[in-house]
């Protein structure tokens, strides 16, 4: 899987750029995120989740049937993350950086200018300090990812892009296996950005 | 393939993916217990979480690097930051004191059965005022070699050190487990059950306070 999707990012850029239909599209938003682990010590309950993250997105995406592409899509967020002991207040545990890489595909949605997206991919966690329940480093994670996207022109060949992202990926990290926590946590993301897009279908 | 068809498969996926349970927290059960015995009272003592702990070291045979892996091994036992300390320069603001006792050679020649044969570690309780400690806590190793500099008598210093301010930290009990760091005469740690045993530690009420 993992080799599918490498080859895909670096193949995929090639054959985007050899491709008049080939459409690219960069943003900036907010992407916000559910817990990533629950604990209970001693009859404290404890909650930990990222904070809401500037979010950058881009991606590029080519027409392979009439009216529905095929891309990648690479997505950067970096904000703090926080421990809620239920009762008792919140501490910082730092900041935490992600970075995906998917591969979409999207189709028309109701009617122009909207789409569907719908996406597979890999989400790295990037915490600046390796402590905690990161104490041995950000686990790599396989993504699911569904969305919507709006696209205006503003200009003969640049248009604005509204892309609405949800992604939901499973989460662990080695540290909190080597505690004995087992299974893992279902985490849900929805993110919003606004953009520009150029090329493609307008 | 129409629009609908494409959206149902991707939902699908999403929701059989997150169809299994959540992460589930270790239970800790296994632990010792921590408490000081104080006539008829057992208590509990815990730097607050908002306190960073402030440890001055005795500059010599490589003890402030001792030191700080010592700092290091106990914060990466928690998740939740519940606990942090830093080396200062300035004894008389510290919380704790780590001093270094050297022998004259010919003392450290001397080997009872009793003691480790590379070093040797304690700490002082303060005094209490009510249900505060006078601060701060008084540790004190000492290498019992001829080579105090060597990597046997260094792991020693650092297994010790390591030991005693896991007591700074309200683990005033010894564990009955040799696996354990908090054992009398440890051989190596934290071990799992040190794991358990310091983060609950931080998460229960606690008697007494600390204050200089």
């Amino acid at each position: 899987m993992r080799t599918t999707l490498l080859l895909t990012g670096l193949l995929l850029p090639s054959a985007l750029t050899a491709q008049s239909s080939s459409t690219f599209y960069a943003g900036l938003g907010a992407t916000w995120s559910s817990k990533l682990v629950e604990d209970n010590i001693v009859s404290d309950k404890i909650t930990t989740q990222p904070g809401i993250a500037p979010t950058i997105m881009v991606g590029a995406a080519t027409e392979v049937f009439p009216r529905y592409d095929v891309g990648i899509e690479l997505q950067f967020t970096t904000g703090s993350y926080s421990a809620d002991t239920k009762g008792k207040g919140t501490t910082k545990l730092g900041t935490l950086n992600t970075f995906s890489a998917s591969l979409g595909f999207d189709g028309p949605l109701f009617k122009p200018p909207f789409r569907w997206h719908a996406s597979v991919g890999v989400l790295k966690y990037l915490p600046t300090e390796d402590t905690g329940m990161f104490l041995q480093g950000g686990p790599l994670k396989f993504l699911l990812g569904l969305g919507a996207q709006y696209r205006r022109p503003v200009s003969s060949s640049l248009d604005i892009n509204v892309a609405l992202r949800y992604d939901f990926h499973r989460f662990t990290t080695d540290e909190l296996q080597r505690q004995g926590f087992s299974q893992t946590q279902q985490v849900h993301r929805v993110g919003l950005t606004v953009g520009i897009a150029m090329g493609g279908r307008r | 393939m129409s629009t609908r068809s494409n959206i149902l498969i991707a939902v699908s996926a999403a929701v059989a993916a997150g169809a299994c349970g959540d992460i589930s927290a270790p239970s800790r059960s296994d632990f010792y217990d921590w408490r000081l015995v104080v006539g008829i009272d057992s208590l509990t003592f815990n730097w607050p979480e908002d306190h960073t702990v402030r440890v001055w070291v005795q500059d010599t045979l490589n003890m402030p690097a001792n030191t700080q892996a010592g700092i290091d091994s106990w914060k990466d036992q928690f998740l939740y930051q519940e606990f942090d300390a830093i080396l200062v320069a300035d004894s008389s603001t510290a919380d704790i004191l780590v001093g270094v006792t050297i022998l004259p050679a010919a003392a450290r020649a001397i080997r009872l059965g009793s003691m480790a044969p590379e070093c040797i570690g304690d700490t002082t309780f303060p005094p209490l005022n009510g249900s505060t400690i006078v601060l701060p806590f008084h540790v004190r190793v000492q290498p019992r070699t001829l080579d105090p500099l060597g990597e046997a008598t260094q792991a020693c210093l650092r297994l010790t050190v390591t030991h005693e301010l896991g007591h700074t930290m309200g683990l005033f009990v010894h564990s009955t487990d040799p696996n354990d760091l908090m054992f009398t005469d440890p051989v190596s740690g934290p071990s799992p059950r040190d794991r358990n045993t310091v983060q609950q530690l931080y998460h229960f009420e606690a008697d007494l306070t600390a204050s200089r």
